[in-house]
Protein backbone atom coordinates (compact mmCIF):
# COMPACT_ATOMS: atom_id res chain seq x y z
CA UNK A 1 0.00 0.00 0.00
CA UNK A 2 3.17 2.55 0.99
CA UNK A 3 4.79 1.69 -2.03
CA UNK A 4 1.43 2.14 -3.92
CA UNK A 5 0.89 5.71 -2.00
CA UNK A 6 4.29 6.60 -2.89
CA UNK A 7 4.62 6.18 -6.15
CA UNK A 8 1.19 8.58 -6.81
CA UNK A 9 2.52 10.90 -3.85
CA UNK A 10 5.93 11.50 -5.79
CA UNK A 11 3.99 12.26 -8.92
CA UNK A 12 1.79 14.94 -7.54
CA UNK A 13 1.81 18.34 -8.65
CA UNK A 14 0.93 21.14 -6.83
CA UNK A 15 -0.03 24.40 -8.52
CA UNK A 16 2.73 27.07 -8.60
CA UNK A 17 1.29 31.03 -7.92
CA UNK A 18 1.88 33.54 -10.50
CA UNK A 19 5.00 35.22 -10.85
CA UNK A 20 6.81 33.00 -8.70
CA UNK A 21 9.29 32.93 -11.41
CA UNK A 22 9.64 36.49 -11.86
CA UNK A 23 10.92 36.82 -7.95
CA UNK A 24 12.75 34.04 -8.50
CA UNK A 25 14.84 35.70 -11.25
CA UNK A 26 14.68 39.03 -9.40
CA UNK A 27 16.83 36.91 -6.68
CA UNK A 28 19.26 35.67 -8.92
CA UNK A 29 19.89 38.72 -10.52
CA UNK A 30 20.83 40.41 -7.02
CA UNK A 31 22.61 36.92 -6.22
CA UNK A 32 24.85 37.64 -9.56
CA UNK A 33 24.94 41.48 -9.57
CA UNK A 34 27.91 41.82 -6.65
CA UNK A 35 30.40 39.20 -8.87
CA UNK A 36 29.57 41.18 -11.93
CA UNK A 37 30.26 44.64 -9.96
CA UNK A 38 33.69 43.30 -8.54
CA UNK A 39 34.19 41.61 -12.00
CA UNK A 40 33.82 45.29 -13.35
CA UNK A 41 35.34 46.96 -11.19
CA UNK A 42 38.80 45.53 -10.24
CA UNK A 43 40.07 47.34 -13.31
CA UNK A 44 39.84 50.13 -11.36
CA UNK A 45 40.81 49.39 -8.22
CA UNK A 46 44.06 47.94 -9.77
CA UNK A 47 44.61 51.41 -11.80
CA UNK A 48 44.09 53.35 -8.67
CA UNK A 49 46.55 51.22 -6.64
CA UNK A 50 49.18 51.49 -9.00
CA UNK A 51 48.32 55.86 -9.03
CA UNK A 52 48.74 55.39 -5.33
CA UNK A 53 51.80 53.72 -5.90
CA UNK A 54 53.21 56.28 -8.55
CA UNK A 55 52.37 58.83 -5.95
CA UNK A 56 54.17 57.85 -3.22
CA UNK A 57 56.86 57.00 -5.45
CA UNK A 58 57.21 60.54 -6.77
CA UNK A 59 56.58 61.83 -3.40
CA UNK A 60 59.88 60.05 -2.24
CA UNK A 61 61.80 60.92 -5.05
CA UNK A 62 61.16 64.84 -4.05
CA UNK A 63 62.27 63.57 -0.57
CA UNK A 64 65.34 62.67 -2.23
CA UNK A 65 65.35 65.93 -4.09
CA UNK A 66 65.62 67.94 -0.67
CA UNK A 67 68.89 65.62 0.84
CA UNK A 68 70.55 66.38 -2.24
CA UNK A 69 69.54 70.54 -1.07
CA UNK A 70 71.01 69.97 2.00
CA UNK A 71 74.24 68.15 0.96
CA UNK A 72 74.34 70.76 -1.30
CA UNK A 73 74.41 73.26 1.43
CA UNK A 74 77.29 71.16 3.17
CA UNK A 75 78.99 71.20 -0.07
CA UNK A 76 79.12 74.86 -0.36
CA UNK A 77 82.40 76.78 -1.77
CA UNK A 78 84.47 78.32 1.06
CA UNK A 79 83.68 81.99 0.49
CA UNK A 80 80.02 81.75 0.44
CA UNK A 81 80.33 80.09 3.85
CA UNK A 82 82.44 82.74 5.05
CA UNK A 83 80.34 85.57 3.84
CA UNK A 84 77.29 83.90 5.37
CA UNK A 85 79.18 83.40 8.96
CA UNK A 86 80.12 87.49 8.87
CA UNK A 87 76.68 88.20 8.46
CA UNK A 88 75.52 85.95 10.98
CA UNK A 89 78.13 87.74 12.88
CA UNK A 90 77.20 91.58 12.18
CA UNK A 91 73.57 90.51 12.91
CA UNK A 92 74.11 89.17 16.87
CA UNK A 93 76.64 91.89 17.76
CA UNK A 94 73.69 94.60 16.59
CA UNK A 95 71.03 92.53 18.84
CA UNK A 96 73.60 92.52 21.77
CA UNK A 97 74.05 95.91 21.30
CA UNK A 98 70.12 96.53 21.07
CA UNK A 99 70.32 94.28 24.34
CA UNK A 100 72.96 96.08 26.19
CA UNK A 101 70.67 98.90 25.21
CA UNK A 102 67.45 98.25 26.76
CA UNK A 103 69.15 96.87 30.06
CA UNK A 104 71.63 100.38 30.61
CA UNK A 105 68.08 102.04 30.32
CA UNK A 106 66.30 99.69 32.51
CA UNK A 107 69.22 100.41 35.32
CA UNK A 108 69.42 103.93 34.44
CA UNK A 109 68.76 104.95 38.15
CA UNK A 110 71.60 102.71 40.06
CA UNK A 111 74.56 103.39 37.28
CA UNK A 112 73.28 107.12 37.73
CA UNK A 113 73.97 106.93 41.99
CA UNK A 114 76.71 104.85 41.60
CA UNK A 115 78.55 107.83 39.37
CA UNK A 116 77.50 110.28 41.60
CA UNK A 117 78.69 108.46 44.92
CA UNK A 118 82.28 107.49 42.79
CA UNK A 119 82.53 110.48 40.22
CA UNK A 120 82.81 114.27 41.36
CA UNK A 121 79.79 116.61 39.71
CA UNK A 122 82.85 118.72 38.42
CA UNK A 123 84.10 115.60 36.45
CA UNK A 124 81.08 114.25 34.56
CA UNK A 125 81.77 115.26 31.26
CA UNK A 126 79.49 117.54 29.08
CA UNK A 127 77.61 115.07 27.40
CA UNK A 128 76.01 116.86 23.78
CA UNK A 129 72.51 115.59 23.87
CA UNK A 130 72.41 111.79 21.91
CA UNK A 131 69.90 110.88 19.38
CA UNK A 132 70.06 107.36 18.86
CA UNK A 133 68.46 106.35 16.20
CA UNK A 134 69.23 102.45 15.69
CA UNK A 135 68.27 100.33 12.90
CA UNK A 136 68.73 96.89 12.79
CA UNK A 137 67.90 95.12 9.56
CA UNK A 138 67.98 91.30 9.79
CA UNK A 139 67.89 89.72 6.62
CA UNK A 140 68.85 86.87 7.26
CA UNK A 141 68.93 85.80 3.49
CA UNK A 142 70.89 88.32 2.07
CA UNK A 143 73.78 86.21 1.42
CA UNK A 144 72.98 82.45 1.42
CA UNK A 145 71.62 81.47 -2.07
CA UNK A 146 68.34 81.38 -2.44
CA UNK A 147 67.75 77.48 -2.16
CA UNK A 148 69.92 77.51 0.98
CA UNK A 149 67.98 80.00 2.47
CA UNK A 150 64.67 78.00 1.76
CA UNK A 151 66.20 75.28 3.60
CA UNK A 152 67.87 76.84 6.77
CA UNK A 153 65.95 79.91 6.91
CA UNK A 154 62.29 79.99 6.13
CA UNK A 155 61.29 82.44 8.15
CA UNK A 156 60.03 86.13 6.21
CA UNK A 157 62.88 88.92 6.56
CA UNK A 158 62.58 90.27 9.51
CA UNK A 159 63.11 94.56 10.00
CA UNK A 160 63.18 95.64 14.15
CA UNK A 161 63.19 99.00 14.18
CA UNK A 162 64.59 100.76 17.35
CA UNK A 163 64.15 104.52 17.59
CA UNK A 164 65.57 105.93 21.42
CA UNK A 165 65.05 109.76 21.12
CA UNK A 166 66.37 110.26 25.07
CA UNK A 167 69.15 112.80 26.61
CA UNK A 168 70.29 110.78 29.18
CA UNK A 169 72.87 112.30 30.45
CA UNK A 170 71.35 115.56 30.50
CA UNK A 171 69.08 113.84 33.12
CA UNK A 172 71.64 112.48 34.70
CA UNK A 173 73.45 116.30 35.26
CA UNK A 174 69.96 117.50 36.86
CA UNK A 175 69.52 114.89 39.14
CA UNK A 176 73.08 114.72 40.40
CA UNK A 177 72.87 118.56 40.91
CA UNK A 178 69.93 118.07 43.19
CA UNK A 179 71.31 115.72 44.79
CA UNK A 180 74.19 117.11 45.60
CA UNK A 181 72.70 119.81 47.27
CA UNK A 182 70.68 118.10 49.73
CA UNK A 183 73.97 115.59 50.25
CA UNK A 184 75.84 118.33 51.48
CA UNK A 185 73.49 119.37 54.82
CA UNK A 186 72.78 115.90 55.04
CA UNK A 187 76.03 114.96 55.62
CA UNK A 188 76.83 118.00 57.91
CA UNK A 189 73.65 117.15 59.77
CA UNK A 190 74.63 113.59 60.17
CA UNK A 191 78.42 114.20 61.02
CA UNK A 192 77.29 116.77 63.95
CA UNK A 193 74.56 114.33 65.27
CA UNK A 194 77.51 111.52 65.21
CA UNK A 195 79.83 114.00 66.59
CA UNK A 196 77.40 114.60 69.14
CA UNK A 197 76.58 111.26 69.96
CA UNK A 198 80.35 110.62 70.31
CA UNK A 199 80.87 112.64 73.20
CA UNK A 200 77.83 111.64 74.92
CA UNK A 201 79.30 108.46 74.44
CA UNK A 202 82.74 109.44 76.03
CA UNK A 203 81.34 110.87 78.95
CA UNK A 204 80.88 114.92 77.80
CA UNK A 205 77.29 115.38 78.13
CA UNK A 206 76.11 117.90 75.77
CA UNK A 207 72.76 119.77 75.20
CA UNK A 208 69.87 117.19 74.34
CA UNK A 209 68.02 119.61 72.72
CA UNK A 210 70.52 120.05 70.17
CA UNK A 211 70.81 116.35 69.70
CA UNK A 212 67.30 116.06 69.01
CA UNK A 213 67.21 118.83 66.31
CA UNK A 214 70.28 117.38 64.88
CA UNK A 215 68.22 113.93 64.52
CA UNK A 216 65.21 115.22 63.17
CA UNK A 217 67.12 117.08 60.42
CA UNK A 218 68.88 113.89 59.69
CA UNK A 219 65.25 112.17 59.60
CA UNK A 220 63.74 115.02 57.82
CA UNK A 221 66.47 114.97 54.89
CA UNK A 222 66.26 111.42 54.40
CA UNK A 223 62.29 111.54 53.87
CA UNK A 224 62.36 114.26 51.71
CA UNK A 225 65.51 112.39 49.62
CA UNK A 226 63.42 108.92 49.89
CA UNK A 227 60.82 111.47 48.25
CA UNK A 228 62.57 113.22 45.58
CA UNK A 229 64.38 109.96 44.16
CA UNK A 230 60.19 108.32 44.00
CA UNK A 231 59.33 110.64 42.51
CA UNK A 232 62.48 110.74 39.77
CA UNK A 233 61.47 106.97 39.46
CA UNK A 234 58.07 106.97 39.88
CA UNK A 235 58.35 104.23 42.38
CA UNK A 236 55.41 103.41 43.88
CA UNK B 1 23.09 32.23 -30.07
CA UNK B 2 20.10 31.94 -27.31
CA UNK B 3 18.93 27.72 -27.18
CA UNK B 4 15.18 26.83 -26.51
CA UNK B 5 14.19 25.03 -24.05
CA UNK B 6 10.66 22.94 -24.04
CA UNK B 7 9.80 20.32 -22.28
CA UNK B 8 11.11 17.88 -24.25
CA UNK B 9 14.64 18.58 -23.49
CA UNK B 10 16.65 16.60 -21.85
CA UNK B 11 17.17 16.94 -17.68
CA UNK B 12 21.05 16.40 -18.66
CA UNK B 13 21.03 19.27 -21.17
CA UNK B 14 19.11 21.40 -18.99
CA UNK B 15 21.55 21.20 -15.79
CA UNK B 16 24.33 22.08 -18.24
CA UNK B 17 22.43 25.23 -18.67
CA UNK B 18 21.93 26.11 -14.85
CA UNK B 19 25.67 25.18 -14.63
CA UNK B 20 26.27 27.95 -17.43
CA UNK B 21 24.33 30.49 -15.32
CA UNK B 22 21.81 30.57 -18.63
CA UNK B 23 18.47 32.01 -17.67
CA UNK B 24 16.41 30.80 -20.00
CA UNK B 25 17.63 27.28 -19.04
CA UNK B 26 17.30 28.06 -15.47
CA UNK B 27 13.66 29.06 -15.90
CA UNK B 28 13.35 26.09 -18.01
CA UNK B 29 14.37 23.59 -14.89
CA UNK B 30 11.93 25.90 -12.64
CA UNK B 31 8.85 25.30 -14.98
CA UNK B 32 9.30 21.47 -15.30
CA UNK B 33 9.79 20.87 -11.09
CA UNK B 34 8.08 23.54 -9.58
CA UNK B 35 4.73 21.42 -9.17
CA UNK B 36 6.32 18.62 -7.47
CA UNK B 37 8.58 20.35 -5.94
CA UNK B 38 5.67 23.17 -4.45
CA UNK B 39 4.36 19.30 -3.23
CA UNK B 40 6.88 18.30 -1.11
CA UNK B 41 6.84 21.62 0.95
CA UNK B 42 3.43 21.59 1.08
CA UNK B 43 3.49 18.06 2.20
CA UNK B 44 5.66 18.84 5.12
CA UNK B 45 5.04 22.42 5.70
CA UNK B 46 1.33 22.57 4.61
CA UNK B 47 -0.74 24.96 2.17
CA UNK B 48 0.87 28.72 3.68
CA UNK B 49 3.50 31.00 3.15
CA UNK B 50 5.99 29.41 5.08
CA UNK B 51 5.52 26.39 2.11
CA UNK B 52 6.55 29.14 -0.83
CA UNK B 53 8.88 30.61 1.33
CA UNK B 54 10.79 27.13 1.91
CA UNK B 55 10.12 26.36 -2.54
CA UNK B 56 11.80 29.57 -3.27
CA UNK B 57 14.84 29.12 -0.99
CA UNK B 58 15.05 26.04 -1.83
CA UNK B 59 15.27 26.63 -5.63
CA UNK B 60 17.27 29.62 -4.57
CA UNK B 61 19.79 26.66 -3.80
CA UNK B 62 19.77 24.52 -6.43
CA UNK B 63 20.55 27.12 -8.63
CA UNK B 64 23.22 28.63 -6.43
CA UNK B 65 24.91 24.82 -5.78
CA UNK B 66 24.20 23.43 -9.42
CA UNK B 67 28.46 23.16 -9.41
CA UNK B 68 27.83 20.44 -6.75
CA UNK B 69 25.34 18.28 -8.65
CA UNK B 70 27.94 15.04 -9.77
CA UNK B 71 25.14 13.89 -12.37
CA UNK B 72 25.12 10.66 -11.45
CA UNK B 73 21.80 10.58 -9.96
CA UNK B 74 18.23 11.99 -11.08
CA UNK B 75 18.65 15.30 -10.77
CA UNK B 76 14.97 15.71 -9.81
CA UNK B 77 16.16 13.29 -6.95
CA UNK B 78 19.12 15.67 -6.07
CA UNK B 79 16.61 18.61 -6.41
CA UNK B 80 14.05 16.80 -4.20
CA UNK B 81 16.38 16.33 -1.69
CA UNK B 82 17.36 19.53 -0.89
CA UNK B 83 13.78 20.75 -0.78
CA UNK B 84 13.19 18.17 1.82
CA UNK B 85 16.08 19.36 3.60
CA UNK B 86 14.67 22.82 3.12
CA UNK B 87 11.40 22.07 4.76
CA UNK B 88 12.98 20.12 7.81
CA UNK B 89 15.24 23.49 8.44
CA UNK B 90 12.10 25.14 8.79
CA UNK B 91 10.41 23.57 11.01
CA UNK B 92 13.72 23.11 13.26
CA UNK B 93 13.79 27.13 13.00
CA UNK B 94 10.11 27.23 13.67
CA UNK B 95 10.60 24.99 16.49
CA UNK B 96 7.80 22.20 15.73
CA UNK B 97 10.18 19.54 15.84
CA UNK B 98 9.40 17.67 18.79
CA UNK B 99 8.93 13.91 19.14
CA UNK B 100 7.81 12.09 22.22
CA UNK B 101 9.58 8.23 22.66
CA UNK B 102 7.11 5.95 22.27
CA UNK B 103 7.98 2.14 22.99
CA UNK B 104 4.60 0.29 21.72
CA UNK B 105 3.77 -0.26 18.07
CA UNK B 106 0.95 -0.59 15.84
CA UNK B 107 0.52 -3.65 13.52
CA UNK B 108 -1.03 -2.81 10.19
CA UNK B 109 -3.42 -4.31 8.91
CA UNK B 110 -4.72 -6.21 6.04
CA UNK B 111 -4.45 -3.52 3.53
CA UNK B 112 -7.72 -3.50 1.43
CA UNK B 113 -7.32 -2.53 -2.18
CA UNK B 114 -9.95 0.69 -1.25
CA UNK B 115 -7.28 2.14 0.37
CA UNK B 116 -4.55 1.37 -2.48
CA UNK B 117 -6.84 3.35 -4.75
CA UNK B 118 -7.36 6.42 -2.31
CA UNK B 119 -6.94 9.30 -4.88
CA UNK B 120 -3.74 11.80 -3.68
CA UNK B 121 -6.23 14.06 -2.30
CA UNK B 122 -7.69 11.82 0.35
CA UNK B 123 -3.92 11.31 0.79
CA UNK B 124 -2.91 14.15 1.37
CA UNK B 125 -5.77 14.81 3.81
CA UNK B 126 -5.01 11.87 5.98
CA UNK B 127 -0.94 12.56 6.16
CA UNK B 128 -2.12 16.01 7.07
CA UNK B 129 -4.50 15.28 9.92
CA UNK B 130 -1.21 13.34 11.58
CA UNK B 131 0.53 15.02 14.20
CA UNK B 132 4.15 16.75 12.93
CA UNK B 133 6.21 14.39 14.35
CA UNK B 134 4.44 11.34 12.67
CA UNK B 135 3.60 13.12 9.61
CA UNK B 136 7.50 14.17 8.88
CA UNK B 137 8.66 10.31 9.67
CA UNK B 138 5.91 8.88 7.97
CA UNK B 139 6.79 11.16 4.71
CA UNK B 140 10.33 10.76 4.68
CA UNK B 141 9.97 7.06 5.09
CA UNK B 142 7.25 6.40 2.99
CA UNK B 143 6.73 8.51 0.63
CA UNK B 144 10.33 9.31 0.29
CA UNK B 145 12.19 6.45 0.90
CA UNK B 146 14.66 7.37 3.54
CA UNK B 147 15.94 4.85 5.80
CA UNK B 148 15.50 5.00 9.29
CA UNK B 149 18.97 5.56 9.72
CA UNK B 150 18.93 8.55 7.35
CA UNK B 151 15.51 9.86 9.09
CA UNK B 152 17.32 9.84 12.34
CA UNK B 153 20.25 11.66 11.12
CA UNK B 154 18.25 14.07 9.28
CA UNK B 155 16.32 14.55 12.62
CA UNK B 156 18.82 14.32 14.73
CA UNK B 157 17.02 11.25 16.96
CA UNK B 158 17.55 8.06 17.53
CA UNK B 159 16.35 5.08 14.95
CA UNK B 160 14.31 3.89 17.33
CA UNK B 161 12.55 7.12 17.94
CA UNK B 162 11.92 7.54 14.35
CA UNK B 163 10.78 3.45 14.17
CA UNK B 164 7.90 4.22 17.00
CA UNK B 165 6.97 7.39 15.44
CA UNK B 166 6.40 5.65 12.12
CA UNK B 167 4.63 2.65 13.95
CA UNK B 168 2.26 5.48 15.27
CA UNK B 169 1.74 7.15 12.61
CA UNK B 170 0.71 3.76 10.64
CA UNK B 171 -1.77 3.22 13.41
CA UNK B 172 -3.37 6.81 13.16
CA UNK B 173 -3.34 6.26 9.62
CA UNK B 174 -5.43 2.65 9.57
CA UNK B 175 -7.46 3.93 12.23
CA UNK B 176 -8.80 6.91 10.58
CA UNK B 177 -9.26 4.81 7.14
CA UNK B 178 -11.31 2.40 8.58
CA UNK B 179 -13.24 5.58 9.95
CA UNK B 180 -13.48 6.87 6.00
CA UNK B 181 -15.09 3.00 5.10
CA UNK B 182 -17.17 2.46 7.91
Amino acid sequence: MESAWRRKMQEEISPIPEGLWEKMSARLDAEEKPKVFFIKTWPWAAMLAVALGLAWYASDTTHEADGNVISGLKNLPTTTKRAARQEIAHVRSLARGKSRLNSSLKNKGMSERALVKSTPVETIPRAEAMQVKEEVAIKQNTVLPTHVAMEKIPEKEEVIWVQVDIDPMLQVKEDMSNMAENMAPKKRNLGQLLKKIKQVIKGNPGEWSEIKENFHLVANKYVQTEENIKQKFQIQ
Amino acid sequence: MTQIYTSQTHERDLVQACKRRDRKGQEAVFKRLAGKMMAVCKRYLGAGPLAEDVFMEGFMKVFTKIDLFQEQGSFEGWVRRIMVNEALMALRKEGKMKFQETDFGYEIGQTEDAYVNLEVEELNKLIESLPLGYKTVFNLYAIEGYTHQEIAEMLGIQEGTSKSQLSRARGLLQQKLNELHV
